[in-house]
């Protein structure tokens, strides 16, 4: 590696540790406490207790999902701002979120659905279609202002989030069935639920870091990238699949959760630089420190009860885009 | 208090953010005269300006008009005396050029008041002084850019004032359009005793054409008075770091810069 | 060619340009009144109790069979007028809205006062409160998304993109918000939440009305006022206030009035999508460039849409209880096809 990245091995590795300590942290943390050797006990050990089986029936899938939906959303935020050179994309303002939650809701109307493992294709397909309009979009634009593709963005979520709403109007059990899984969480979701993605998470997260030394040139302009030789159209087509990819799963899998796309980016930048070969695999790790952090929040907020991941980041990210603006427009 | 129109400050400071633009300048614009003000890039040009058009607000010191302080009177009484050409001016989508020129008439305009005949006649005179008659209906983003800049001089005109200001009128324009642009301001002066100051780019066009010169360095003052009594090398080559002669021009006899050749660039210098 | 110009054009000789425009423009205020009228009369003879519309009418003043007169009104009246008021009140707003942006994708709906009129509505659902409370908590959203609005993207001036900007913010924490009451609630309350989050006028009474009503036609005056100044706002900020603008102070006159509007309309009918969003590109693709009359072709525009959006909703499609907001989304998303695939850009900076 480069001498510069050398530079920045400490912070990768202490945000590794920042990592492992927030899983460790959701492992442990909820309505019930478990204390920390009592977690190692059931995971590595063989304890059986109640708060064993808590450890092992229930937050462990919980911290594995919200692992690899933080990552595959982080990644594919840092990836979507490259490919458009705009720092206000992400899957929440690409409508990709908005487009999963259509998707399903109609297969849960149409097809009478009621089980989150069930919906994984149709989310995934869902996310997909809104991502191959809005890259359209984004690459028939060309060289935009960030504010026209956010603004682009949110109508499109608009029209989506409308006709969901008219779909679960239209009878009371898809309502039942649709409001909790569009409020995007972690919780409730079995591991079943993560495996039929994981293959094309993995292929996204490659493609992902294949992609990234390209970006670098990407930001210099498209005639400046392509005098440097990087094939633009292909590199944003590759990028592009790499969104949908990593976007798409998670959503299949957690339901549309805002903002951590956006936030990872924004969050690893100051720290990491603008490499994104540092970048990318940056976001790897603040993906999922986010969403973990906004899971563990949401069970410890309102305690016995819980808030959905999905809520909490909307509530972290909204303060978040208002500073961007602030940041982004003189 | 006579109105006589003219502009001076004192002391003025001018920053953005933290930095200092303009730096404790006392000026005086005479009035009834052609200004140009001058000066390397960065030194404040435009800056000042915007001071004076009361665009920026002073940090420090005052700029006034006839004596009085410009930022206590309201906007509109100012934009009636003063009227601006700004830099690189913004243009609406298709906008035609009578519509835009209208749009000078707004510090003239009541709350309740329809357009008058007061207003039209204005809009009408200013589209013929500046020859932008012909292209009223046109759209003014598909005008060539020295008719663009002919009809926002003419917005300025409807604005009916005795001031005006010109920030960078030429740049961006072929020189028969900067020439086009300088006459008019030349003939829009001689005929009504208009005050003008513009900020300009080029010595020689700014000793063509000003009664006054101010020169900038660094935000401030280097020098001030007519380009014959100050325009000489010694001052270009302090504020502009230029070797050069100073000659009259062989056609109006005003200072021209002649900047000296070098070795690197002209190997055919001697003989 | 400067100096001495001859003129070719006399003073009284009017532009062509300008009389094409201005036929247009009383092209589509006549045919916008006419359709405004025929669908009106055609909302108060439909049902399921059908009238000729000379009885309608009659009803309407409070003539005739008590049966009828009942039902036109105290259902089918409110209900159209409601539609009318909410349209125009969306129209007038959009159009204020994306000339202030200077985007053809600004409307309230981005800006976040759709999204904080849902919250007000659902809160007040959440609270108990009685049916004709709640557009009284749409309108408190919808101000308080756009105090959030100020508050967050003031900073010495109200600069364009930090504007929009901030208005997604906002709207996105609101969304988040109404989503989390949703989610919350049991499934009879969630229902009629969400009903109110996508816009409906099924309904309303004449009390709402009267109130909203009133309230719009003060807003729209306060509007037609100020949109001259929209068009030296369009200069620049430097050319606008050298016209003697303060340019920020409009700009929020000009936002606050914008808001009040969106406000209005969702006190009546919920917080409807949409018709903000493409009114303005209808009056722009008959009439051209914004005039002086677009603000009030605006609002007719969308008090027409809205009208036949709702007698759609009501006597055409078979599914129950369709909230209006469903069908303009629906109408809405073509619209917001062809806009994202045009290339031309808002403001151009012209460079000689």
């Amino acid at each position: 590696m480069p001498l510069p990245a050398l530079r920045r091995l400490p912070l990768l590795l202490a945000g590794l540790g920042a990592l492992a300590l927030c899983t460790a942290l959701s492992l442990a943390l909820g309505a019930r406490s478990v204390p920390l050797p009592t977690v190692a006990d059931a995971l590595f050990g063989d304890a059986h207790g109640r708060e064993a089986l808590v450890v092992t029936g229930l937050r462990l899938p919980r911290t594995v999902i919200g692992l690899a939906v933080g990552a595959a959303l982080g990644v594919a935020g840092a990836v979507a701002q490259g490919i458009t050179r705009n720092p206000l994309a992400s899957p929440t303002t690409l409508g990709i979120n908005a487009g999963a939650g259509f998707a399903v809701v109609v297969a849960i109307f149409a097809l009478k659905l009621n089980d989150p493992v069930e919906y994984v294709w149709f989310a995934f397909a869902g996310a997909a279609g809104a991502a191959l309009f809005s890259q359209a979009l984004a690459r028939r634009a060309g060289d935009i202002d960030p504010v026209r593709l956010a603004l682009g963005g949110t109508v499109l979520q608009l029209v989506l989030l409308s006709w969901t709403s008219a779909v679960m109007l239209m009878n009371q059990r898809t309502l039942d069935e649709a409001r909790f899984w569009l409020a995007g969480s972690l919780s409730g979701r079995p591991l079943a639920v993560l495996w039929p993605v994981l293959p094309t998470l993995l292929l996204g997260l490659v493609v992902a870091l294949a992609v990234s030394p390209a970006l670098n040139a990407l930001a210099l302009g498209d005639d400046s990238a392509q005098a440097l030789g990087v094939p633009v159209t292909r590199i944003r087509l590759a990028g592009g699949v790499a969104v949908v990819l990593l976007s798409g799963s998670a959503v299949a899998v957690a339901g549309p959760v805002a903002f951590i796309g956006l936030a990872a980016p924004h969050l690893v930048r100051p720290l990491l630089g603008a490499d994104h070969r540092l970048l990318v695999p940056g976001c790897l790790i603040a993906g999922p420190l986010l969403l973990l952090t906004a899971d563990v929040l949401g069970r410890m907020v309102i305690r016995p009860s819980e808030l959905e991941a999905g809520i909490v980041t909307a509530f972290l990210g909204a303060p978040l885009l208002a500073l961007l603006a602030r940041k982004v427009a003189r | 208090m006579t109105t006589v129109n003219q502009l001076s400050t004192r002391g003025l400071d001018l920053r953005y953010g933290d930095r200092l633009v303009v730096g404790g300048l006392d000026l005086t614009l005479p009035a009834g005269a052609v200004t140009a003000i001058v000066g390397p890039n960065a030194c404040g040009k435009s800056t000042l300006l915007r001071g004076l058009s009361r665009l920026l607000a002073p940090s420090a010191g005052t700029v006034t008009l006839d004596g009085a302080d410009i930022h206590r009177m309201s906007a509109r009484t100012l934009a009636r005396r003063m009227g601006l050409l700004p830099q690189q001016p913004v243009t609406p989508e298709a906008i035609t050029v009578e519509a835009l020129v209208r749009l000078g008439r707004y510090p003239h305009q009541r709350l309740l008041s329809p357009w008058s005949a007061a207003d039209q006649r204005a809009v009408d005179e200013a589209l013929e002084r500046t020859g932008t008659a012909p292209l009223r209906d046109q759209s003014v983003d598909r005008l060539s850019g020295g008719q663009r800049q002919r009809a926002w001089i003419a917005l300025a005109l409807a604005q009916d004032t005795e001031l005006l200001l010109l920030d960078e009128p030429t740049t961006f324009l072929d020189l028969r359009h900067q020439l086009d642009v300088l006459d008019l301001v030349a003939a829009l002066h001689a005929e009504a005793g208009r005050t003008v100051v513009m900020v300009l780019h080029d010595l020689g066009q700014a000793a063509r054409y000003a009664d006054h010169m101010v020169v900038l360095k660094g935000g401030r003052l280097a020098a001030a008075g007519a380009p014959a009594d100050i325009l000489d090398a010694d001052l270009v080559r302090s504020v502009f770091d230029v070797d050069c002669r100073v000659i009259p021009d062989p056609e109006t006899g005003t200072p021209l810069v002649v900047p000296k050749g070098s070795a690197v660039r002209h190997s055919a210098a001697s003989a | 060619m400067t100096g001495a110009v001859v003129s070719v054009r006399t003073n009284r000789a009017k532009s062509t340009a300008r009389v094409r425009v201005r036929r247009r423009v009383l092209l589509l205020a006549a045919s916008g009144l006419l359709a405004l009228f025929v669908l009106l009369t055609l909302s108060l003879t439909t049902g399921e109790m059908r009238m000729p519309a000379a009885t309608a009418l009659r009803a309407l003043a409070g003539l005739g069979d008590p049966g009828d007169v009942l039902v036109v009104q105290e259902f089918r009246a409110p209900r159209s007028v409601a539609a009318i008021v909410a349209g125009a009140g969306l129209g007038a707003a959009g159009c204020v809205l994306q000339r202030l942006f200077r985007n053809p994708l600004a409307s309230p709906d981005v800006m976040g006062v759709t999204g904080g009129a849902s919250l007000g509505a659902v809160a007040l659902i959440a609270a108990g409160a009685s049916q004709t409370l709640i557009p009284v908590g749409a309108l408190g959203g919808g101000l308080l998304a756009a105090l959030l609005l100020g508050v967050f993207a003031w900073r010495s001036g109200l600069a364009v993109t930090r504007l929009v900007l901030t208005g997604l913010a906002v709207q996105a924490g609101l969304a988040a918000a109404v989503n989390l009451m949703i989610v919350r609630f049991p499934a009879e309350l969630a229902g009629s939440a969400l009903q109110w989050t996508t816009g409906s006028v099924y309904g309303r009474t004449w009390t709402e009305v009267w109130g909203a009503g009133g309230a719009m036609v003060l807003a729209l005056a306060v509007a037609l006022v100020l949109h001259r100044r929209l068009a030296v706002l369009d200069l620049g900020d430097d050319s606008a206030g050298a016209l003697g603008l303060n340019s920020s102070t409009a700009r929020l006159q000009l936002l606050f009035v914008a808001v009040a509007l969106a406000s209005l309309a969702a006190a009546v009918a919920g917080p409807v999508t949409f018709v903000a969003l493409a009114v303005p590109h209808i009056v722009r693709f008959v009439t051209g460039p914004p005039t002086a009359a677009s603000l009030g072709l605006a609002a007719l525009t969308g008090a027409v849409l809205l009208l036949a959006s709702d007698l759609v909703v009501q006597h055409l499609l078979p599914i129950e209880g369709l909230p209006v907001g469903a069908v303009t989304a629906t109408l809405g998303a073509p619209w917001l096809l062809v806009l994202m695939f045009r290339q031309s850009s808002p403001v151009r900076r012209n460079q000689a």
